[in-house]
């Protein structure tokens, strides 16, 4: 399992390089000087020749890359120009609420898509099915921030059952998780809708039926879990990509996060923070995926005894 | 508001936009002296409201609504007007602005400026504390100018309020040089700001750059908690018997309140809701666009509305690019635009239109130059036809083949919704015109770079030095949005920086602001109120002469 680990982390070391590289090349490519930018209030020529020399950003670009990127590797992470502090201390300050976000977002998104997919999978083209499909459609093409607007017009403004920013956490969470996991939710839905079908058609299941096996026990314990491989798959990805949807939904409602920190650091070309931010979210992705390849070990034993992998 | 509170630094003159559906009374803006004042006007409601005469109670707290978070707080490092609001309640200034626009003691008790302007003695008060217990002395005062003016400090404002800084002379515990490389007019105006208060020498070696957590001053109110995202805490500090009252200023004693929180809350509804929902309280805030109305008319909460000094709402038009290059196409502008219509449209009851460049409430405010242009089209077709612009088949001017065109940018806020009304009336007298929308930053950028004919700026501030950063030559490519450069308005706006003489100062400031008009490096639009709503259960609601905001001190709660 270790040598397992250790295999993945090699492999996407090149991919997190290019992540960095891509978001260097992008934010240098922009028009912008976060020195100007800072220093609204007034500052002569001088001064602000002096600012970016404080800030680094009179050296040249190839040498921006290289310093940045060792001191990345050492563990610097830099420090924010608009905050004034490292950018460690407001990763950890902004990661928090972001993760809470996405987790119950996902865990909305599972929840309701298991449900939703193995009802549908029971009767297909039932009435179940149909509304479920229909649930699923809505939820992959609605773009969330205009889901967000609505739920915001209809819930707070109209209905006046959920304050937008005052509130209890739970309260406040309830109408972002929503928006942030519909996406997932509809894929996942449909996913174990399908997986599901198709497992029910296994011999190993008529098998049962045919022992006399309680229709319940048929479906959780056998059809369920075996046709489970794919969603858990499917579920990595979606974390991840939760975990980018939090940058609209915490605009929208609103919501500190490293999502907001993120847009608003591109308003201040705030370069240390970005970069490490980005880099941050991309270690999420990744992170994600290796949870799911780790978790086949235990959802299937025919991969766990297979370990040769 | 959604926007404007996170999309980037914004000031808070841009939260005016909240404002614009205000409809109540008139502007309380009385004709400013000669050299400009800072007007007080009486708050709207508050003769009816208690006695005045009631002897301030001690106790209670005060929640301010803030419609963004704060960024930085490190006095020597920061920039931004909300912040200064906590600042100048941390720390004590050597001295103080009075609402007079004079100047009057602070920590500093008396100052000697040489005959030529470039060293100031300041004798400092004796007997007061840091919050840490630490005293405060002349090394304290040398401590803070010398990191403000260290470029490793990464100053963003408080290095270029001290202007031509040499060095600062510890004479003894309780005397001070402050000595500059020539002389500098703002000086005064520059030491009495939040970002010249002095913090504790031993606090900021302690802390380092982490010291805007952990903010230690001599003001009346001490640091207790920021919270990045939701609020700031301030807590009186009862050991403050080093205070000094002033026009704007009454209290020298300790506060009578014994907290602030400062909430941080961008959505305006929610600030709105949080003043409502606590009405027998002590809560103050920003108003939302409808609600200021009928907070105006409602005898439960007092408005305070004025003016801070600074330039007027304007634009800059671009001298360089072509055809605003030509002087008569950017008079033409400025004849063609109606501010009138603009304000009645846009901004009744909150804005007044203007034709000068700097505020009623601003030293170097000149009523003279109110009426540089009037509105007058046809003037404006005249001075295009005599420049040689015909109007060509469609209406639009021409000029040896290339039509009369002007980009005109728009960051979007409803402090600039008037542009798309400002591009008509520019289209009636012959220009085609193209509106350029981006966010505050791309208005920086596009700004220092000259890519647009006209965009839109204003500043804040109570020292007419901002024309230096806003029309100086040397400023072009960074703050000189015009991209003039005028070796007679150089000679104007250097002049003044060195002029100590206020009269003569004062003279300067105006001949550059005529110069600046009449050669059309701008389009002044209009003039705007700021709004501060309390309970009217909070009483001595005071206000500074800088930015329209509260001296805290002064507060109290009516039982």
């Amino acid at each position: 399992m270790v040598k397992f680990i250790g295999r993945r982390v090699l492999t996407t070391l090149p991919a997190l390089l290019g992540v960095y590289t891509l978001v260097f090349v992008v934010l240098h490519v922009l028009p912008s000087d976060p020195a100007l930018l800072i220093s609204q209030g007034s500052a002569s020529r001088s001064q602000l020749e002096s600012l970016r020399h404080e800030y680094g950003l009179d050296r040249p670009v190839w040498q921006q890359y290289a310093d940045d990127l060792g001191a990345l590797l050492q563990g610097r992470l830099g420090r924010s120009i608009r905050y004034n502090e490292p950018v460690s201390g407001l990763i950890l300050e902004f990661l928090p609420a972001t993760l809470e976000l996405a987790l119950v977002g996902l865990g909305l998104a599972v929840l309701l898509g298991i449900v939703l997919g193995t009802l549908a999978a029971l009767r297909p083209h039932g009435w179940i099915d149909n509304l479920s499909t229909i649930a699923a459609l809505s939820g992959v093409s609605i773009p969330s921030f205009w889901l967000g607007l609505m739920l915001i017009f209809v819930f707070s403004l109209s209905l006046g059952w959920l304050p937008v920013t005052t509130g209890t956490p739970w309260q406040q969470l309830i109408m972002p998780a929503v928006t942030l996991g519909l996406y997932s939710m509809g894929v996942i839905s449909r996913l174990a809708r399908s997986s599901l079908v198709q497992t029910l058609h296994q011999e190993f299941i008529v098998t049962a039926r045919a022992k006399g096996l309680p229709p319940r026990s048929v479906i959780l314990r056998h059809a369920l879990r075996n046709s489970l491989i794919p969603v858990v798959t499917i579920v990595g990805v979606e974390l991840g990509n939760l975990l980018s949807g939090t940058v609209v939904v915490e605009t929208v409602f609103a919501r500190p996060g490293l999502g907001r920190l993120i847009t608003d650091s591109i308003t201040y070309r705030d370069y240390p923070v970005l970069q490490s931010t980005l880099l941050v979210a991309a270690c999420g992705y990744v992170l994600a995926n290796m949870v799911v390849d780790i978790s086949y070990h235990y959802l299937d034993p025919r991969i766990r005894e297979g370990r040769a992998s | 508001m959604r926007t404007c509170g996170r999309t980037g630094r914004v000031t808070r003159r841009e939260l005016v936009k909240t404002l614009t559906l205000g409809m109540g009374s008139l502007l309380p803006l009385s004709a400013a002296g000669t050299l400009g004042q800072a007007v007080w006007p009486h708050p709207a409601g508050a003769a009816a409201a208690g006695t005045p005469s009631a002897p301030p109670r001690r106790g209670g707290e005060l929640t301010i609504g803030l419609y963004r978070t704060l960024d930085q707080l490190d006095p020597a490092v920061y920039w931004g007007p909300p912040e200064t609001m906590v600042t100048q309640m941390v720390f004590d200034s050597l001295v103080y602005l009075g609402n007079d626009l004079n100047i009057y003691p602070g920590l500093a008790t008396s100052w000697e400026a040489s005959k030529d302007g470039t060293s100031i003695t300041f004798k400092l008060r004796q007997g007061v504390k840091f919050h840490d217990g630490t005293d405060f002395n002349a090394a304290a005062v040398k401590f803070h100018f010398d990191r403000c003016a260290d470029p490793a400090t990464k100053s963003q404002y408080a290095r270029s309020l001290l202007g031509p800084y040499d060095s600062t002379v510890v004479q003894d515990d309780s005397t001070v040089q402050l000595r500059l490389k020539e002389p500098f007019a703002p000086i005064f105006d520059s030491l009495s700001q939040g970002y010249l208060g002095i913090p504790s020498p031993t606090a900021v070696k302690k802390y380092g750059q982490d010291f805007q957590n952990h903010l230690v001053g001599t003001g009346p109110f001490t640091f207790v908690e920021w919270a990045r995202d939701t609020h700031i805490t301030l807590a009186r500090n009862a050991n403050y018997r080093w205070g000094t009252a002033f026009p704007g200023r009454t209290n020298a004693g300790p506060p009578y309140l014994e907290r602030l929180t400062f909430k941080f809350v961008p959505e305006q509804g929610t600030r709105d809701a949080l003043m409502n929902g606590r009405k027998e309280l002590l809560v103050e805030a920003w108003p939302g666009p409808r609600s200021l109305p009928g907070w105006r008319r409602d005898p439960a909460f007092t408005t305070y509305e004025g003016v801070s000094p600074g330039t007027t709402w304007f634009n800059f038009i671009n001298v360089q690019k072509p055809p605003t290059n030509e002087l008569a196409v950017r008079q033409a502008i400025n004849y063609a635009v109606s501010k009138d219509t603009i304000v009645k449209v846009f901004y009744p009851g909150i804005a007044r239109p203007t034709w000068n460049l700097i505020g009623p409430t601003s030293f170097g405010y000149d009523p003279a130059l109110d009426h540089v242009y009037t509105f007058d089209p046809g003037k404006a077709k005249q001075l295009l036809d005599a420049a040689g612009w015909k109007v060509g088949p469609n209406g639009g001017r021409v000029k040896d083949g290339v039509p009369l065109h002007i980009d005109v940018f728009t960051s979007g806020f409803q402090t600039e919704n008037y542009k798309e009304l400002m591009l008509t009336m520019l289209q009636d007298v012959g220009f085609s015109t193209k509106l350029i929308a981006g966010t505050p930053a791309d208005r920086t950028v596009a700004g220092s770079k000259g890519l647009y004919h006209v965009i839109n700026r204003e500043f804040e501030a109570s020292d007419p030095h901002y024309l230096v950063d806003l029309f100086a030559s040397k400023n072009v490519g960074t703050f000189a949005w015009s991209m003039n450069k005028d070796p007679q308005l150089d000679q104007m706006l250097t002049e003044q920086d060195v002029t100590v003489d206020r009269k003569a100062r004062y003279a300067l400031v105006s001949s550059a602001t005529r110069r600046i008009l009449e050669q059309g490096y701008v389009v002044p639009i209009y003039i705007t109120l700021f709004v501060w709503v309390t309970a009217t259960a909070v009483r001595n609601f005071h206000m500074d002469a800088r930015s329209w905001y509260p001296y805290f001190q002064d507060a109290w709660i009516q039982a």
